[in-house]
This record gives C-alpha cells, sequence and structure tokens, in this order.
C-alpha cells in the first residue's frame, strides 16, 4: 500500500515541479548562452534574464517549502484528509509517503539548482573534458587505493537524507501539535516548532560538548595519529547519523500518534 | 447440509459512544445497533451530532468514551476497506483530474467497479482528462458521489447527500444511491431533509442533542404513530421559540 501511497505523491510532484524545474533548466541555459564575460557589460537582455533567473530560483525554493508544508497540512489535515484518512491504510504509511515525497521534493530541487547553475557558464564549457578526465581518474584511484572512501560518500549521502528527514519531520511534528487545538491550529504550530526546533538546538549543544570530551578526543587522535583518517571521518559520519536517526524517530512517533490518537478533521 | 453462510452480527455496533470537543458535548453516551441490508436514515437537526458519529464510524475522529464496532472490528484498516464514505465536503486535491480519482480508487478499494465509476462519470459528461480544479461545486459533488456509489461497500456512510441542492438534483443523488448500492450492504444516510428520503428508509434513528432518542424501522413507525416520519421529526426537533433562559 505504501507503493501506491507514493504513486500519487509521485504524480503529484510531476504536475507541481515538471513546470518550474523545466523553467528553472531552461532559463539558466538561456542565461548561459546569453551571458558576457565577466568585467565586460551586460547587454539590457542579459540583465532581465539574470533577474528572471533569479526569480525562477526564488520560485524554486518558496514552492518547495510550501509543497512540504502542504503536503502534510493541506494533504493529511485539511480537507484531502477526508480522503486520504478513509482509504484502507496505516496513519504510519501515509506520514511516510508525505515524508518521502517532501525528501524527494527537496533533492531534486537541490539538483535542478545545482544544474542550473552549471548551465549558467554553458559558453565556458571548455573545461568539462578535463574536468571528466580528473573525475574519472580521482573515482579510479578512490576504488583502487582506497575503497574505504566509497563508505563515507555512501555515510555522506544517508546523512543527508536523515538530516533532510529531520528538518521534514520537525515541521510535520509541529503542525501535529497545532492540530491538537480547537482553534488558532497555526499559531499553535508555529510556537510549536519553536519550542521543538530550540529544544532540539539545546540538545545538539549538549550532545556536541559530551564528543568534545577529552576521552572522545584522544580516541579520535589516536586514530588519526596511526593514519586512519578515513576511520575517525567514518565514525563520525555514523554518529551524526545515528543522531539524525534519534531525532527523526522522535519526530516521527510524535506525529503519527498525534494523527492516530487525536484526529480532528474540521 | 448446503447452508448459507448468514452473518448475524450487527454490522454497527456503538457501545456507550461518547466524543466531546473541549467542554461541547457532541455525543453522549450512545448505544446503537444496526444490521446488514438496511438503508437508514440518521435524522436530526443541525448541530445534533450526526456527522460526528459518522466520522467516529469512519475512524476520522477518536471516541472520548465508549466504543464502535464495524463489521466486529474498531475502526481502522478493515473497517475502511468496506466503508465508502461520502463526506459533507470536497476532498479533492487540486492537481487531479477525474482519471486520477477512479485510479486512486481502483488501487486501493477492492470492491471498486471501475467500470461503473467510468459510465456513472460518462452520464454525468465528466472525461477522463477534465481537471478537478476547473470543475464547478455541483460536477464535483456528482463525481464523490459516483465513486462512493461505485463501490460494492458493506457499509456506505451517506453525511449530507442532498443538504444545499436544489429538488432536481436531489432526485439524481437519491436514484443513484439506490440504484447503485450493493444490497447485501447497509446505508447509512444523514440529512435534515426527512420528506425527501423517508421514502426510501427502512429504519430511522432520531438524534437529539448527541443522544439516540429514537431507532426503530420506518413502517413500524408510521403503523404506530399514525404519522409519517417527516411530522414525528417535526414533533420532537420542534424548536421552542422565545422560551428565555440563561445566557
Amino acid at each position: 500500500m505504501l507503493g501506491k501511497l507514493l504513486k500519487y505523491e509521485f504524480r503529484s510532484i510531476s504536475r507541481q515541479f515538471a513546470g518550474i524545474w523545466i523553467a528553472a533548466l531552461a532559463v539558466a541555459l538561456i542565461n548561459g548562452i546569453l551571458q558576457t564575460p565577466f568585467g565586460e557589460t551586460d547587454s539590457p537582455v542579459s540583465l532581465v534574464m539574470i533577474l528572471v533567473y533569479s526569480g525562477v530560483m526564488v520560485a524554486l525554493f518558496v514552492i518547495t517549502l510550501i509543497f512540504i508544508l502542504g503536503r502534510f497540512n493541506s494533504g493529511l489535515l485539511g480537507q484531502e484528509g477526508y480522503l486520504m484518512f478513509t482509504l484502507p491504510v496505516t496513519p504510519t504509511m501515509l506520514v511516510t509517503s508525505k515524508l518521502m515525497a517532501s525528501i524527494i521534493v527537496s533533492f531534486v530541487s537541490c539538483i535542478v539548482a545545482f544544474a542550473s547553475m552549471i548551465l549558467l557558464s554553458v559558453r565556458y564549457m571548455n573545461f568539462l573534458p578535463e574536468f571528466f578526465s580528473e573525475l574519472t581518474r580521482l573515482l579510479r584511484t578512490i576504488t583502487f587505493e582506497e575503497p574505504a572512501l566509497w563508505l563515507t560518500l555512501l555515510e555522506t549521502l544517508v546523512l543527508l537524507f536523515v538530516w533532510c528527514a529531520v528538518a521534514v519531520l520537525e515541521i510535520y511534528v509541529a503542525i501535529a501539535v497545532g492540530h491538537l487545538a480547537n482553534r488558532h491550529r497555526t499559531a499553535l504550530a508555529v510556537g510549536a516548532f519553536i519550542v521543538i526546533s530550540s529544544v532540539s538546538s539545546w540538545l545538539m549543544g549538549i550532545i556536541g560538548k559530551a564528543a568534545d570530551e577529552p576521552g572522545m578526543d584522544n580516541w579520535l587522535d589516536s586514530m588519526i595519529a596511526h593514519g586512519s583518517h578515513t576511520a575517525a571521518t567514518n565514525i563520525g559520519l555514523l554518529l551524526m547519523i545515528a543522531l539524525g536517526v534519534f531525532f527523526a524517530a522522535i519526530y516521527f512517533i510524535g506525529t503519527t500518534a498525534i494523527i492516530s490518537k487525536k484526529l480532528n478533521l474540521e | 447440509m448446503n447452508e448459507l453462510a448468514v452473518n448475524h452480527t450487527p454490522l454497527i455496533r456503538c457501545c456507550d459512544l461518547s466524543k466531546s470537543f473541549g467542554a461541547k458535548q457532541a455525543l453522549d453516551r450512545v448505544e446503537l445497533e444496526i444490521g446488514r441490508g438496511r438503508i437508514v436514515g440518521l435524522l436530526g437537526p443541525n448541530g445534533s451530532g450526526k456527522t460526528t458519529l459518522i466520522k467516529l464510524m469512519c475512524g476520522l475522529l477518536q471516541p472520548s468514551a465508549g466504543f464502535l464496532m464495524i463489521d466486529g472490528h474498531e475502526p481502522g484498516v478493515y473497517t475502511k476497506s468496506v466503508t465508502s464514505y461520502l463526506p459533507d465536503r470536497m476532498y479533492f486535491a487540486d492537481w487531479m483530474c477525474s482519471r486520477d480519482l477512479v485510479d486512486l480508487f481502483a488501487d486501493f478499494y477492492r470492491d471498486f467497479d471501475r467500470k461503473k465509476a467510468t459510465e456513472m462519470c460518462s452520464t454525468l459528461g465528466i472525461g477522463p482528462r477534465d481537471r478537478i480544479k476547473s470543475m464547478s461545486k455541483g460536477t464535483k459533488e456528482k463525481l464523490q458521489l459516483a465513486l462512493a456509489m461505485s463501490r460494492a461497500a458493506q457499509l456506505y456512510l451517506l453525511d449530507e447527500p442532498i443538504a444545499g441542492v436544489d429538488p432536481a438534483a436531489r432526485d439524481f443523488i437519491l436514484s443513484t444511491i439506490l440504484t447503485n448500492y450493493n444490497e447485501n450492504g447497509t446505508v447509512l444516510i444523514s440529512t435534515h431533509l426527512i420528506s425527501d428520503v423517508e421514502r426510501t428508509l427502512d429504519e430511522a434513528v432520531f438524534l437529539k442533542q448527541g443522544h439516540v432518542v429514537r431507532h426503530e424501522a420506518v413502517d413500524e413507525l408510521r403503523e404506530r404513530e399514525g404519522k409519517s416520519v417527516d411530522a414525528l421529526f417535526r414533533e420532537i426537533f420542534r424548536a421552542q421559540p422565545m422560551e428565555g433562559g440563561e445566557w
């Protein structure tokens, strides 16, 4: 059933984001073609195009944020909830599908933004063959001489995924807390978000201090001294992932508990 | 012996069921049993608790006290798979077209009849690629009704299906319900427009200020009281104007 829920999330994403993603890439490409080298006077057309590009980038960011909020707030706790909560699926599946959709949209929007920046310099892409040959050489070196770096790369990706989930779930749990009120739900959700963010920052500070203890420092220093830079990095990344999973689990459990036990659609 | 398996457990069972919103008591210790293959009117004025009771049956609300069983199960994944719900508002997402909704119902409900839904949409002049966003309120309501009635559900929960529509549309809605429901299932229609639905009902449940004040077969009720359900409704729920009292 989760797969079926995701199918409709992807349909929704494709209808709502295809336009802005294509627009971002197209405007960047036109900018890249029109752009003059730095230091030279830009033509009015290219100045306008840069303004358009900036506008599209801001729109991309805003629409992504609205999507993340809307998938949960309107998609589950608004009128669409009358459909979603009467489907034969568990609240856990519903929250998971909205979370996955939000993470995917965030990742793809970031990739589109990055790709658009590359397209901005499309006229100066004679460096590309050299860039790709360097990249291939680097990947070959990692594979044959330092395979543990693949683990580092994988852990970095997982870290990004987990902390993206934490950010989204922090919003969800705040909206769910707001839903507990009969009136002024938005105000309570904003208040809850501020409190939850403050508490999580405070907890992170405490954990950061604990990690700075001499025992931990000495252990990592000794690893680095023995030439295990990669191992030390991997352990550090794993600890950050574990911390993210901890926060994500608390927010997820809180969100599903509220919508399972205290759902009250207006 | 070749015996037909008949399920004698009530389809709906509410036991001491209460629901409050803060200080407001929407339902107060409701005791109710409804069998299978019945068309039941959930009758009461606005604010009597009809929608709250239906939402509890759908699992959209949780009881404050007591319990509720649908086909022997507490509201959850199973009961949602056998219950077809028509809410009193629109539940569509703006990005959808009518085909998306038909696909969604076909994906999630085993008892959904895609052919029937497509035919009903076609009769209503709704094309598969018609955007929900561009449909009129009346068309959206009819689309929701077509989707709900294209299921062979055990229980149909229809919340105010004829409220706020003209008499011609009321006839269309009622005939759509009567010609499409699963006859082994039960239809629970909440309304305060009694005269329009009276002829279709097997049973009537009168709900007043969160209490079930009467639950009887419509024929017995008419025979005993010597009046129509509509007349009885007016008698039970007659407003007492200018009574005064504390603010």
